[in-house]
């Protein structure tokens, strides 16, 4: 009889070992607040010249950019070691922004403390995605229209440019849409010290990290951050001189020269095409924190570009 | 839905043989029984019910010794002589039987007698009109010391007739017994499901399932009739309830009975062992963790308790492994039972789980996966003289899990009764229903640190907001005997859900049909609709999609099938299905986990497929089986009809289970499948529309599981064992969707014993 006592109360005590458990609350200290803008360059409003004599106008600038969040500082990136960073809260959705309208805006907040690096994405925009000053539902709906072009087979709307550029009495006009997403992340300091997207964040701190979108960095003439804006090339692609250039025909030209296209693959394995440097290239230097230089672009993950998401 | 009631002879060889005194004479007590110095031996009216075994097949004779008290409670019962599955399906219903106990001069005895149950496969023997009267019990002169007569013999036993309730056509069981000896499910019963044909894994090693094509949320979990919110510690490990109070898990693959709803896919319902008030327990250690289970009766045998548990203590094991996480789980079961009268029983069973992975980070700890729940179920348990039985319960209890990304917890607080009645209309109908009511209290902390404008928070909270849900419903079905050889079960139920302020009524229908043609071949069908709420990727505690936003899911799900018994003891059965999935909310199936928490989308579905299964209880000395699904599983969005995301064309199991000898046992299983459609491929296809129409799988995968057991058995039925086993002894790794992942494997050593 003991000892079925002291067994039963052995199980017992273990089972009331089960009982006492209860999951606890959000036991973590206060976080620091990241407060992300998001502005044109002045080249966007202003419009800009090319070393090749061109006046370069901007018309319709709608970017969708969003998926900010705290990962691995430097050029690490999502995955990488981010042990010194406790992200708390990311803002995984997207805002579509018209550039050609208004000024500094809000992005989203993000939250964390310790050393991170900030992480964004260009991404077509979700059906809930939140609307920049001067964008409309019917934008919206432009932007995510699907379609195809040389790099995406199919998928939504991330970047829609329209514009045109004038040298003397001759105008020529572009359109261009690109759909590939990118992740953005390790943007390279001022003077290329250290990382712009690198933040140190103690708790209850507010910080603010202005992003700039640069529209005319899709006129350089190679990825060098010294490298002049030119529109020559662009202009001469014009193959049916309706003095309007699409993509398409940038596609039938090849970019710049080996040593200057920063090592940007064809997808046919031979020289990368004008489009290809553009997209490829030039495209992930739009978004840049403040004065710095160009972030880390990597091509946005598949999974992230699954229709029906949102 | 359709319990086949199938008779049963046992003989009731009363040879009797109360206390104390060896021999008397069946002769002298049937000449004399009531005389005044006669004893009265322990009779049992109405006769009593027996599962005939799932599987089993042909006529057998199995011998128990029975110990019944002063109440005619069964006490023990011992198998003396018989074959496996009847032995072991004897015994089990014998705990449960309640007799007129034995007397002596009008004053009740304890009384130990020998009881012969004959089973006969299909073939019907009539009760005799009136029970011939049982040998004649021996008077013990101390009713606390029993002792066993030595029954002669060439006794003719009594006969009496035993009802058995044959399992419904639709579903597939499995023992605890065969489950210890599976490889792969470290002994565990509701793992096991994986291994049932039309059971489809989403990845190896996790028991999340797929059933005839219904997604995991749309398959309902049950322990005694009570639902629970999951089945398994962390998704991936062991069962949240001990192995040891589990008596048999079914899968209910469709056109389940009238007493299941709520759920359009699937019902895997467990039930727990009878209570028993000899002194016995069950427990294990091992690498993860240790578990135990006791129970005892009390109260001169009118009541019994029990308790059992797990514990992990992974924490040190996993800090040697990756210091910054921390994994913890638990669980607790506790039951105690009173017969208020010979009829009447009054229990209440408790159960919960509780599981934790945290991961450390500079000294902040974040929860990566955090659930609990906890249960009671207070019964009231009537037993009526013509074999009816009707149950009263009431279920309340507590769930909550933390929602990673925000987090913040989410909780439900459910309470419910229903009722259940069964009884007999007339020799060949038999009547179940029931009603029940079901509250649920859904409440989730604010997210503390976030974007406010985030519409990820915003959807959330409009998918999961708080409020107050009520289901109620009222349900029957008749089992109708058709003659001899054919079982007819139609069944309906009607559900009536609110949530949030909307309100939607369903109504099911229900029919199975079991027809022998012969004795060893029979013919199966099941029809059912079966209509569900919402229904969130996978069932968490507390997180339950709010407001009936998007209206009911609804299946239309048939088969037809046939059920064999060959010889050497095997059982075939071979099914087809074809379910219609109608506004189903799988969006595991349509696309990816991603918008789980912000969107519900919902999709037409269809699922079609053969299923074979054929095997020999593992229990044997040699046992084994061959678990085959072909089928298809598709979605429809739209104009466009595509494979559901975890379509798998083939599903093998194969297993062998071999008695070596010396205690020593061994098992192996063979497991396959085809891969699912790879949503990587199809995303890297160019329109939405296109890319669910592509056809690229991931690679096939397989694993091969072992199991090694060494069995010591003591004195006084005491056993000890030593189990090493390994699922996935071959590290194969999984591709998902173009990702390799894994190697899955998980081994397990341990020591277990009871007594």
């Amino acid at each position: 009889m003991r000892t079925r006592l002291l067994i039963s109360a052995m199980v017992g005590l273990a089972a009331a070992r089960g009982l006492a458990a209860c999951l606890p609350g959000d036991t973590r200290p206060q976080p620091a607040v990241v407060h992300l803008t998001v502005e044109p360059s002045p080249a966007i409003a202003a419009g800009v010249t090319t070393t090749d004599g061109w006046q370069i106008s901007f018309g319709r600038l709608l970017v969708s950019l969003g998926g900010a969040g705290l990962s691995a500082r430097g050029v690490g990136g999502r995955g990488a070691d981010d042990s010194l960073c406790n992200s708390y809260a990311g803002a995984g959705y997207e805002r579509l922004f018209d550039f050609t309208v208004g000024g500094r805006q809000k992005l989203s907040d993000i939250y964390g403390l310790g050393t991170c690096g900030v992480r964004l994405r260009l991404r077509s925009p979700g059906s809930d995605s939140l609307l920049g000053e001067g964008v409309t539902a019917d934008d919206l709906t432009f932007m995510r229209a699907e379609g195809a072009d040389a790099i995406i087979t199919g998928g939504r709307r991330t970047v829609y440019l329209r514009g045109k550029a004038t040298r003397g009495a001759v105008t020529k006009r572009f359109e261009w849409t690109f759909r590939a997403g990118v992740s953005l992340h390790g943007c390279a300091g001022a003077g290329d010290v250290g990382f712009a997207s690198d933040v140190v964040l103690a708790s209850g701190e507010v910080l603010s990290l202005p992003l700039i979108v640069h529209g005319e960095e899709l006129f350089h003439a190679n990825l060098a951050d010294d490298s002049p804006l030119r529109f020559d090339a662009i202009a001469d692609a014009d193959a049916d001189g309706d003095q309007t250039i699409t993509l398409d025909e940038l596609a039938a030209v090849p970019g710049p020269m080996p040593e200057s296209d920063g090592g940007i693959e064809s997808s046919d394995g031979g020289t990368p095409t004008l489009e290809e440097f553009l997209y490829k290239g030039l495209l992930p230097r739009m978004v840049r924190i403040g004065d710095s230089g160009a972030c880390v672009g990597d091509p946005q993950q598949m999974m992230m570009m699954m229709p029906g998401g949102g | 839905m359709s319990s086949r009631r199938r008779r049963i002879v046992a003989s009731a060889a009363a040879l009797a043989a109360l206390l104390g005194v060896a021999s008397s004479s069946r002769d002298a007590a049937a000449a004399a029984p009531q005389a005044a110095s006669a004893v009265v031996p322990p009779r049992i009216d109405p006769p009593p019910q027996v599962a005939y075994p799932t599987g089993a097949a042909g006529d057998a004779e199995v011998i128990l010794i029975l110990t019944i008290d002063r109440t005619g409670k069964v006490l023990s019962a011992d198998v003396e002589t018989g074959a496996e599955p009847f032995a072991s399906a004897a015994k089990q219903a014998a705990t449960e039987w309640r007799f007129q106990p034995a007397t002596r001069d009008g004053v009740p005895l304890g009384a130990k007698i020998r009881f012969a149950a004959s089973f006969h496969g299909e073939k019907t023997v009539p009760a005799p009109e009136e029970p011939p009267p049982p040998a004649a019990p021996v008077v013990p002169s101390n009713a606390d010391k029993h002792a066993v007569a030595k029954a002669p013999p060439a006794r003719a036993p009594i006969e009496i007739d035993v009802r058995g309730d044959k399992l419904p056509p639709s579903v597939t069981s499995l023992s605890r017994a065969e489950v210890r000896q599976l490889p792969g499910t470290f002994g565990d019963p509701f793992r096991a499901i994986e291994i049932l044909p039309g059971v489809t894994p989403i990845v190896s090693g996790v028991p999340f399932f797929y059933v005839r094509g219904a997604p995991p949320g749309n398959v309902g979990y049950f322990l005694d009739g009570v639902r629970v919110p999951y089945l398994f510690h962390v998704a991936l490990g062991p069962s949240i309830v001990n192995p040891a109070l589990v008596e048999r898990v079914d899968l209910y693959s469709g056109g389940y009975p009238a007493q299941y709803g709520r759920y359009a896919g699937a019902i895997v319902s467990a039930e727990t062992t009878a209570p028993r008030d000899d002194f016995h327990g069950e427990g294990n250690l091992r690498i993860f963790d240790a578990g135990a289970m006791v129970e005892s009766g009390f109260g001169d045998g009118r009541g019994t308790a029990l308790v059992g548990g797990r514990y992990s203590y992974t924490g040190a094991l996993f800090s040697l492994i990756s210091p910054t996480l921390s994994l913890d789980y638990r669980d607790y079961q506790a039951r105690v039972t009173w017969n208020l009268t010979s009829r009447d029983q009054i229990g209440l069973f408790a159960f919960g789980a509780y599981d934790l992975l945290a991961q450390q980070k500079n000294g902040i700890e974040t929860i990566v996966f955090g659930s609990e729940f906890y249960r009671f179920d207070l019964r009231l348990d009537h037993r009526f003289a013509d074999g009816g039985h009707l149950r009263w319960a009431t279920t309340g209890g507590f769930d909550q899990t933390r929602i990673a990304g925000g987090q913040q917890n989410a909780r439900d607080i459910p309470i419910g009764t229903r009722v259940e009645y069964t009884t007999p209309l007339s020799e060949d109908v038999t009547l179940r229903a029931g009603i029940d009511a079901q509250f649920d209290t859904y409440s989730a902390d604010p997210k503390r640190w976030g974007d406010p404008e985030d519409p990820d928070t915003k959807a959330f909270n409009s998918l999961f907001p708080p409020r107050a849900d009520a289901a109620l419903a009222a349900r029957g079905d008749l089992v109708i005997k058709l003659g001899r050889r054919v079982e007819l079960t139609p069944g309906v139920r009607v559900d009536l859900f609110r949530s949030g302020g909307a309100s939607a009524v369903s109504a099911d229908g229900r029919l199975a049909l079991r027809s022998a043609i012969t004795d060893k071949f029979r013919i199966i069908q099941a029809l059912g609709l079966a209509n569900q709420p919402p229904s969130f990727i996978i069932p968490l505690p507390g997180v339950s999609v709010g407001s009936l936003q998007g209206g009911l899911q609804t299946s239309v799900q048939s088969s037809a099938g046939v059920e064999m018994e060959l010889p050497g003891a095997i059982t075939a059965s071979a099914s087809l299905f074809d379910n219609v999935f109608i506004n189903m909310s799988d969006t595991l199936g349509v696309a990816s986990a991603r918008s789980a928490t912000r969107s519900e989308p919902r999709s037409l579905g269809s699922a079609y497929g053969l299923e074979v299964y054929i095997r020999r209880r593992l229990t044997s000395r040699l046992g084994g089986f061959i678990s085959y699904t072909i089928s298809r599983s598709n979605r429809a969005e739209g104009n466009l009809t595509f494979p559901s995301s975890f379509d798998r064309t083939h599903v093998l199991n194969l297993a062998a289970a071999f008695d070596i000898g010396r205690g020593w046992r061994a098992g192996a299983r063979f497991t396959f499948y085809t891969g699912a459609p790879s949503i990587a491929s199809q995303i890297a296809g160019a329109q939405t529309g296109d890319r669910k129409l592509l056809t690229d799988r991931d690679p096939a995968f397989y694993r091969i599981d072992l199991r090694l057991e060494k069995r010591w058995t003591l004195q006084k039925a005491r056993w000890v064992s030593f189990v090493a086993e390994m699922l996935n002894t071959t590290l194969h790794k999984e591709v998902v969707s173009g990702q390799e992942i894994g190697p899955i494997a998980i081994p397990s050593l341990g020591v277990e014993g009871g007594f």
